[in-house]
């Protein structure tokens, strides 16, 4: 009886085992496009970036490694694998993916910025920070640095180094969509954070907020932008006692 | 005086629908797009990432990004890159813009004019858009160029039945299904003496697909000669056979939906792009 549940068990193992070695002898590197004449690495990192860009990292990934393996030496594959790593929560190839990046070429923007993003995912604030403002030290000019680093400190509460690092941004490039949607963000958490000043000055957590919920205060903004609907303004006007 | 004013309005009439016709005419080229991946390398190397994204692209079915990566190719990095054109004319083609696939594909064929591929998806552009005399000539070119070009094959004899030439479509079909080998292929199965463990015989899709379109021409021929007996009895006042109208009634529904030829889904562009 023992005996067959060993043979079980061998089985139930076989069987992962060959699970495991068909999901990962798929990687296949793509074809190659009919007319090619240049290296191929390029196609691969061309095919690699569209993955990437559509969040299908573990394609992605394949394919960065037929860049790589094409051409060894070029840093910024390595880099963007790496991020594809930090995707999927592969955090030791990620680190080595990012280091070596820099091993090859110690100004690559996007790895600091990658490994900058990497570091924020796994919750170590002091080296995303360092790794976004060296970025942002070796192009001034880089608008995500800038940016990335404002998420960090938002996501330590320090909104006013956010809102900053986010003005920052939007008078270096004012049209770069991207930041003033940060930015957004970042008023809203001063909002809250006046919300809560409120709250706490009225001696009660249930206090009624005089224009409504928070939510609500954003619709009738909104309102009052798009209709000219004056409500939410005429709310938070006091009487003179 | 009145007469004066006149011919002025005329005049100022004239210019402004020649200003307004000239406009609609010459829409404003639209600037070429950012393509900044390995600016500072040579043309191929480009052109190879562009290729890589565009086709990543369109196999994931972001349409409007392919179009983007191979315009990056075609304005930008190398404007005689003849495989950009090919695959941006596919990208069009499934966007369902014709005039633009159409455009793509004479230009591929500008630069390499005996392209059977770029000759086959224009012959389907021009199918596509009903115009069925420059799709058939190009099909015949691309047969003339090589006959066992099974896709131009099934595109040929599908306009020879939108055409109603039910005969040449018939022949052209029967004649590859000879060519090919695919009859010696169905033999074999056949055959009561072949051993029951014996492998799958491999053979072209396309060329199997040849006889699927036969029993389609048949049919279509098939429902033409119902019809001409419905008419026939309808002229003369008399009532057609039940069993016929219902045959034909199936037929044609069967020719509005899954055998639709009109509609490109039965027509074979060449997508290959890749090796």
């Amino acid at each position: 009886m023992r005996k067959q549940y060993s043979w079980l068990i061998v089985c139930l193992l076989l069987l992962g085992v060959g699970r495991l070695s068909a999901q990962t002898g798929t990687e296949e590197c793509p074809p190659l496009p009919i007319g090619l004449t240049g290296d191929p690495f390029t196609y691969y990192v061309g095919v690699a970036d569209a993955y990437a860009s559509r969040q299908q990292s573990s394609a992605a990934i394949v394919v960065y490694t037929c860049a790589v393996d094409t051409a060894p030496d070029y840093a910024p594959a390595y880099a963007r694998r790496g991020l594809a790593h930090t995707a999927l929560g592969n955090d030791n190839a990620a680190v080595a993916d990012f280091n070596r990046a820099i091993e090859l070429d110690e100004t690559l923007l996007e790895a600091y910025i990658n490994r900058g993003i990497f570091y924020t995912r796994a919750g170590n604030y002091a080296l995303a920070i360092g790794d976004f403002t060296l970025a942002a030290t070796l192009n001034p000019g880089n608008t995500r640095a800038l940016q990335n680093r404002a998420m960090v400190h938002a996501i330590e509460e320090n909104f006013d180094l956010a809102l900053a690092d986010l003005e920052q941004a939007i008078t270096l490039a004012p049209d770069d969509p991207a930041p003033y949607a940060a930015r957004a963000a970042i008023y809203s958490a001063f909002a809250l954070q006046d919300y809560q000043r409120f709250l706490d000055a009225s001696g009660s957590q249930r206090a009624r907020l005089p224009a409504g919920t928070p939510s609500e205060v954003l619709f009738l903004v909104d309102e009052s932008i798009r209709s000219g609907s004056v409500t939410v303004w005429l709310a938070l006007q006091r009487a003179g006692q | 005086m009145l007469k004066k004013s006149l011919i002025v309005l005329i005049c100022l009439l004239v210019i402004s629908v020649g200003i307004t016709a000239a406009q609609e005419a010459t829409p404003e080229p639209l600037p070429p797009p950012n393509c900044p991946a390995f600016e500072d390398q040579p043309a191929d190397i480009r052109a190879g990432y562009y290729m890589g994204e565009g086709i990543a692209y369109l196999d994931t079915n972001q349409l409007s990004s392919a179009e983007l990566s191979f315009t990056c190719i075609i304005r930008v990095i190398d404007p005689a890159y003849y495989p950009a054109y090919m695959a941006r004319g596919l990208t069009y083609v499934r966007l369902r813009d014709f005039p633009r696939a159409q455009q793509d594909f004479n230009s591929a064929l500008g630069r390499q004019p005996d392209s059977l591929a770029a000759l086959n998806n224009r012959g389907v552009v021009f199918a596509l858009q009903f115009d069925y005399e420059r799709a058939a000539a190009d099909f015949e070119r691309v047969l003339d160029l090589d006959s066992g070009y099974l896709r131009a094959v099934n595109n040929r004899a599908i306009i020879h039945t939108l055409l109603g030439e039910y005969d040449a479509a018939i022949t052209l079909l029967e004649g590859q299904i000879q060519n090919t080998g695919i009859s010696g292929v169905l033999e074999q199965y056949r055959d009561p003496d072949r051993p029951a463990d014996a492998g799958p015989i491999l053979f072209d899709p396309l060329a199997g697909r040849l006889y699927a379109l036969l029993g389609t021409v048949y049919s279509a021929r098939a429902l033409d000669d119902y019809r001409d007996y419905i008419d026939l009895t309808g002229f003369a006042g008399q009532f057609p056979d039940e069993r016929i109208t219902a045959a034909a009634g199936a037929l044609e529904s069967r020719f509005t939906f899954e055998l639709r030829l009109d509609d490109g889904s039965w027509m074979l562009l060449d997508e290959a792009l890749t090796e």
